[in-house]
């Protein structure tokens, strides 16, 4: 909390001349371990776990854990056992109810006969948000001191019963955008005809993927104040129309605090003149057989509150967002009807009739896929939260 | 010549009047060691005089010198300088020697008045030497001439030896010169002065030939004929063309001949030959050029000597324990180079009369202030201005010297394209105050004071600051010829705070501090030629308030939160002794014995038995009231060092020391922040304690020119603290959960060439080193890589270093510095895995990797203005370029989770070739 960034800052101000460069790892002692993702709510939703083993630091991909016999009991003797839906992916069946205030443990046996158990964990009941809101704020990015204009988004909440202390956030934004030629008609085998569903109009999503954890801990009442849950810039498109974001908050215990928040130590914040020393991130989940053997992951378990806000354009002091499909312009092209196949096979995408300058048929517009199908990038259908 | 007849005038003037009569009395002649009968025999062939004294009375006195046309009342009166022989020069031309039996400093005041009434005539003269005062006779040749009578010849003793006593001072400014060798060839009997230029040397009575050498200063001797033990205080005059100077200068034939192994002395004219980087000179990065010295990164606070961790180190600066010797995170020094005088840097062999760490002492020096005229130096970089002034309150007497410093840092920030920078603030400053008084002969007094503070802020979020404060007192007393003694007091604290506003509900303040007392008594005695000892005594009242959290401004809700204080005492008792056995062998024996009392009040968590330290272990607490004592640690601390000369040109020497440490730093960054803290030894935390065992060779080639050695060392290290695991420093009253007692072991070779005349001079040295720790326990929290050595993060094994300077004429010179070593440990993943939208990475063992190693040269150019001396101001240019290839060395290689996917990058701090121009002035 107190030793953010001073380093890239210090390193700058001294002759301007510090530098980060990319650095390709190479692999050293590659651990082989069961990673564990497994939050419980309360509620009747299904609850899921993940498993899957770690890889070597130099690839790519999630490398799922399959047929191993999962089970999740409660302090009053239920215990039910979960079934893998997908490779790696484990489900509840739908008889599943979790409730606050209970104690559960997870256990796992994996399919090479090793067996791992979490420690007993609380299902916290999380007081709800007080607010999400946003004020304009600019920022500078990158070596190169450039001040952008963007919107902080913030999160204040308390517990009335100062109970809760630790809080962990996550969040999904949503964002409503929209392609550079706007196509209604499709061209089907020499035929001109209206689109059945539109690419024009989309919605793309996103989650959040830094730990966001705070604690009141210190402070004299249970309250967070503004805590700041996502900065969005004009270096995205997320803002140039409609926002949405939802903001789930959830009550730690001070064990579990303690795991994020050397998550985000040892994996977000290094980087500084004094950067602390990577280390282990002690989980909650052993090997019972095998004290070494520690799977990386922790079991929590708590209620889950949200709030979703949306910002719409204008609602905010104008700053220029630019386009991301701006190149679009120098991306089409106007042609005869005998060239549209052609130019079709090319990898354009029909976009529609344009008049000629003196009125009348003027040709074909065909463009460049992406400045035409915002399917690319996102989904043409209106989210059911989407107002 | 021009010179001589200035000072032949000089003593015409002051030696006044009727002297016109005996003008023709001129005499020539050169003598070597010419008995005075000879000598007499010769002045009478030449003139009419005749000599008419008692032969007892000059039977030791020889006479070295060459006389050209000369007065016999000048020839005269420079033989007997200094000597308590008189003469009078009658009319008739009778030439009488009387002598003071007393040693007389001055003549009584009223001693010419009554030779003139008791004779009624003013026909004789008598001159009394030791009138004239000493900077009237700047004729360094007369002095190295003259041959001085010391000690009381009418006092009978039966031993061989007797002592001289005296101050070493320079010439120009009447400071001391410190570390000046004075020694006799034969048999070779040496010492060093100290740090208040005093010098006490025992050596066989009757003639005997003085030399002096000092770096910085021109090589000088003394005649004496030694009957009793006496006084002699001698100047030296500064070398006028320092360009040639050598970088790190132990003096001449002192790499042979001292005792002291794994000891570094750096001068400040030799500092300033280094390529400096942001144009300060620095006397830490100087020291990093020394081997055996490491650093973690390029801009790492703090330094590792020998393997040792970074709060191993005692940094004395003017005697005060400074705890955090840097500003801006490192970058620079927190040391004023225009007060410091010189730096030891011991790193093995450490005497007995220093303790509290256990690898290292880096003393650094501070200047006494010109007590001649009023002189004020500086410089003007880039980054930093400062300035000192110094000069005299009573000429001879009483002198101060003020140095000051500060950086427009700030200013340029807020120019800086970058808002991250010009939203940012970073200041620092120093002052340094010193005062010195000369009582009397026997008495002097010392006081000094500093103060250094840093305060920075990135982006105008949280600001950070910190201050070192010390003040000191000294008064030396000497009791007789061969015993004095330094009373010292002195306080010095160090404290830092973090504070922030940007929320006001979590606005907070967080203070640190410690303050360290400390009252010294301090002996040197020089009992017989072969011995020299040194014995004391020393207490430190330590006091650390180890965090108070307070809010800050009406609406935070911040919990005002304070961590209990630490107390605690530290004593020393001290006794060593050089012993020339023989010429050829010495040996230094010290012993240290020192005690450490953790007091109330505190409150001690009691822990379930055979249970790790852990927070849920916590059964219970005790109370410990006021001053109670909580837990005593104490032990000898053995430091031994052996010399054999093989030859004039070698010697082999041995060293053994054990080392005591009851403060201790903890840390879990890479590199000291500046919000590390400092716990002191208590009822879980054991004292540190070092053993050194380390055996060298030194030789010397043409002539003493060039020196080389090589020295292997060994060191183990018991209760060496680490941190565990993800441990909390801050604001944590149960710390002893968050360390684990470690081992340290380390080893190493170092070699080392230095040339130190010539155009082209400069040193080399290579030096292959291991830093191991481990930390074993039965319990699996406080084990780390499961109990295994691992590299310490300043384990590098191979380090080279060259440095050289070029002198193409008197004003202009290069320097060159090239520096190789591995890379340093860091932990490394071992394994990437999705977790929450993300990739992360897993660590598991530490200090499993090197990042790429490093390599770099810097060049500077150094413009000296012209040489004449009675110029007002002298300037320099230095140009300097930093890193001149612009390799981009790594500081650390890092990984972070972005937008789900991890990176790694490396991180180069200083990544271009940096370009300065220093300008440096004296007045």
């Amino acid at each position: 909390m107190l030793i953010k960034k001073i380093g890239h800052s210090i390193a700058f101000l001294l002759i301007l001349s510090s530098c980060i460069y990319p650095f390709d790892p190479p692999s050293e002692d590659y651990e082989n371990l069961l990673v564990v993702e497994a939050f419980l709510s309360d509620g009747d939703e299904a609850f899921e776990v993940k498993l899957s083993r770690s890889i070597p630091i130099n690839t790519d991909g999630r490398i799922p854990e399959e047929n191993a016999q999962i089970s999740i009991s409660d302090n009053i003797g239920n215990i039910f056992d979960l079934y893998e839906e997908e490779p790696g992916k484990y489900l509840t069946s739908s008889d599943f109810l979790a409730y606050a205030n209970r104690i559960y443990q997870l256990h796992i046996q994996t399919s090479d006969g090793e067996e791992y158990a979490s420690d007993s964990v609380f299902l916290r009941e999380t007081p709800p948000i007080d607010s999400v809101f946003y004020k304009y704020e600019e920022r500078t990015t990158g070596e190169f001191g450039v001040i952008v204009p963007g919107l902080q988004i913030y999160l204040t909440t308390h517990d009335s019963n100062n109970e809760t202390w630790y809080y962990r956030w996550d969040f999904e934004e949503t964002w409503e955008f929209r392609s550079y030629f706007r196509s209604d008609q499709i061209w089907d085998n020499g035929i001109v005809r209206e689109r059945e569903e539109q690419i024009h109009l989309c919605w793309k999503s996103d989650e959040s993927t830094r730990v966001l954890v705070s604690t009141s801990k210190n402070l004299g009442e249970d309250i967070i104040s503004e805590f700041p849950v996502r900065y969005i810039s004009n270096s995205t498109d997320r803002l140039r129309s409609k926002y949405s974001i939802l903001v789930k908050q959830y009550a730690l215990s001070e064990q579990s605090y303690n795991y994020w928040k050397e998550m985000e130590k040892v994996n977000e914040n290094l980087g500084t003149l004094f950067d602390p020393q990577p280390s282990v991130i002690k989980g909650n989940i052993h090997n019972i057989h095998d004290e070494n053997d520690v799977a990386l992951g922790y079991f929590d378990a708590a209620s889950v509150q949200e709030q979703r806000i949306f910002i719409k354009r204008g609602e905010y002091p104008y700053f220029v967002i630019p386009d991301p499909f701006a190149d679009c312009e120098q991306a089409d092209t106007i042609v005869g009807y005998f060239l549209v196949p052609e130019m079709i096979l090319r990898g354009y995408e029909f976009v529609g009739a344009v008049p000629a300058e003196s009125g009348g048929f003027g040709g074909y517009r065909l463009a460049s896929l992406p400045c035409v199908d915002c399917t690319i990038f996102g989904i043409n259908v209106k989210p059911d939260f989407w107002d | 010549m021009k010179f001589r007849l200035y000072l032949v005038l000089i003593l015409f003037l002051t030696t006044s009047i009727g002297l016109a009569q005996q003008d023709a009395l001129e005499i020539s002649g050169t003598y070597n060691e010419v008995i005075f009968s000879d000598f007499v025999r010769d002045v009478e062939d030449q003139i009419p005089v005749r000599f008419q004294y008692h032969p007892k009375m000059v039977d030791s006195l020889y006479i070295t010198g060459s006389f050209e046309e000369r007065s016999i009342n000048d020839v005269l009166k420079t033989i007997f300088q200094g000597s308590d022989i008189n003469f009078l020069l009658a009319e008739d031309n009778r030439i009488i020697l009387t002598r003071n039996i007393m040693i007389r400093t001055s003549l009584p005041i009223n001693f010419f008045d009554r030779t003139e009434t008791d004779n009624g005539a003013s026909d004789y003269l008598i001159f009394d030497f030791e009138q004239e005062t000493e900077e009237e006779i700047k004729s360094i040749s007369t002095l190295e001439n003259t041959v001085f009578e010391i000690g009381n010849k009418s006092i009978i003793t039966h031993t061989n030896n007797a002592s001289i006593e005296g101050y070493i001072t320079d010439t120009d400014t009447g400071e001391p010169i410190i570390g000046a060798l004075i020694f006799i060839e034969n048999p070779r009997i040496g010492v060093a002065s100290d740090q208040f230029g005093y010098y006490s040397l025992t050596i066989p009575k009757g003639k005997q030939e003085l030399k002096l050498q000092s770096m910085g200063y021109k090589d000088t001797k003394r005649q004496v004929i030694l009957y009793n033990d006496g006084k002699l205080n001698i100047e030296m005059e500064e070398d006028i063309i320092p360009l040639k100077e050598v970088v790190i200068e132990s003096e001449r034939d002192l790499n042979i001949t001292g005792m002291q192994m794994g000891l570094n002395k750096l001068d400040m004219q030799s500092l300033k030959k280094v390529p400096p980087v942001m144009g300060e000179v620095d006397v830490l990065r100087i020291a990093l050029t020394l081997p055996g010295v490491q650093t973690v990164g390029e801009a790492a606070n703090g330094f590792h000597v020998r393997g040792g961790s970074a709060d191993q180190n005692l940094v004395l600066f003017h005697e005060a324990p400074i705890y955090n010797p840097t500003h801006f995170f490192g970058f620079f020094s927190s040391f004023n180079p225009d007060v410091i005088k010189s730096v030891d840097l011991y790193k093995g062999s450490i005497p007995a009369n220093y303790g509290g760490r256990i690898s290292s002492v880096l003393d650094v020096q501070t200047k006494e202030g010109n007590n001649k005229n009023f002189v004020g130096s500086g410089g003007i970089s880039p980054v930093t201005a400062r300035l000192a002034l110094e000069g005299p309150i009573l000429r001879d007497k009483a002198s101060y010297i003020v140095g000051g410093r500060s950086t427009y840092s700030d200013w340029i920030l807020k120019r800086m394209p970058n808002a991250d920078l010009n939203n940012s603030s970073a200041y620092f400053y120093d002052i340094f105050g010193k005062l010195s008084f000369n009582l009397n002969d026997k008495n002097s007094i010392y006081v000094g004071g500093y103060y250094s503070k840093d305060r920075f802020s990135f982006n105008s979020d949280t600001l950070y600051g910190y201050s070192n404060t010390s003040a000191s007192f000294q008064w030396k007393h000497i009791f007789n010829n061969k015993l004095y003694g330094v009373l010292s007091g002195i306080y010095s604290n160090y404290s830092y705070d973090i504070n922030s506003e940007k929320n006001e509900v979590n606005a907070f303040d967080l203070n640190y501090a410690i303050d360290n007392y400390i009252a010294k008594l301090d002996f040197s005695y020089f009992p017989a030629s072969k011995h020299k000892i040194d014995f004391g005594i020393s207490s430190i009242y330590y006091e650390i308030q180890p965090g108070i959290l307070r809010p800050k401004g009406e609406r935070s809700l911040i919990i005002p939160e304070t961590v209990e204080m630490e107390q605690g005492i530290e004593s020393a008792i001290y006794f060593g002794d050089v012993y020339d056995i023989n010429p050829f062998f010495s040996v230094y024996l010290g012993l240290r014995y020192s005690m450490f009392n953790c007091l109330g009040p505190q409150t001690v968590n009691i822990y379930a038995e055979n249970q790790p330290l852990e927070e849920e272990n916590i059964t219970g607490v005790r109370e410990y009231g006021e001053r109670e004592n909580i837990k005593t640690y104490h032990g000898p601390e053995i430091r031994f060092s052996a010399k054999y000369e093989l030859g004039s040109e070698s010697s082999l020497k041995l060293g053994y020391n054990r080392t005591r440490q009851y403060i201790h730093m903890l840390s879990n960054t890479t590199s000291i922040s500046p919000t590390d803290i400092w716990v002191l030894s208590d009822y879980y935390i054991k004292p540190q304690i070092g053993d050194q065992i380390s055996i060298g060779y030194f030789k010397n080639f043409k002539n003493n020119t060039i020196e080389s050695s090589i020295e292997i060392y060994y060191k183990h290290i018991d209760n060496m603290l680490d941190f565990k695991n993800g441990a909390l420093l801050l604001l944590n009253d149960h710390i002893e959960t968050e360390i684990v007692n470690g081992t340290g072991r380390s080893y190493g070779v170092e070699f080392l060439m230095k040339k130190k005349v010539g155009k082209l001079n400069g040193w080399m040295s290579y030096t292959y080193s291991r830093a191991l720790i481990k930390a074993d326990s039965e319990f699996p929290e406080e084990s780390i890589n499961n109990g295994e050595y691992f590299p310490a993060t300043y384990d590098k094994p191979h380090n080279f270093n060259i440095l050289s300077n070029f002198k193409f004429s008197r004003r202009v010179s290069i320097s060159g510095y090239i520096t190789y070593s591995t890379g340093r440990p860091i932990t490394y993943p071992v394994a990437k895995y999705y977790y929450g939208n993300s990739a992360r990475l897993h660590y598991s063992d530490r200090n499993q990797f090197r990042i790429p190693d490093y390599f770099r040269f810097d060049l500077s150019l150094n413009l000296e203005g012209n040489h004449k001396i009675k110029k007002l101001n002298h300037s320099s240019w230095t140009f300097a370029i930093y890193n001149v290839t612009g390799r981009d060395n790594a500081y650390s290689i890092y990984f972070v989770s972005e937008d789900g996917v991890v990176n790694g990058y490396k991180l180069s701090v200083f990544a271009n070739a940096i370009p300065t121009v220093t300008y440096n002035f004296r007045f």
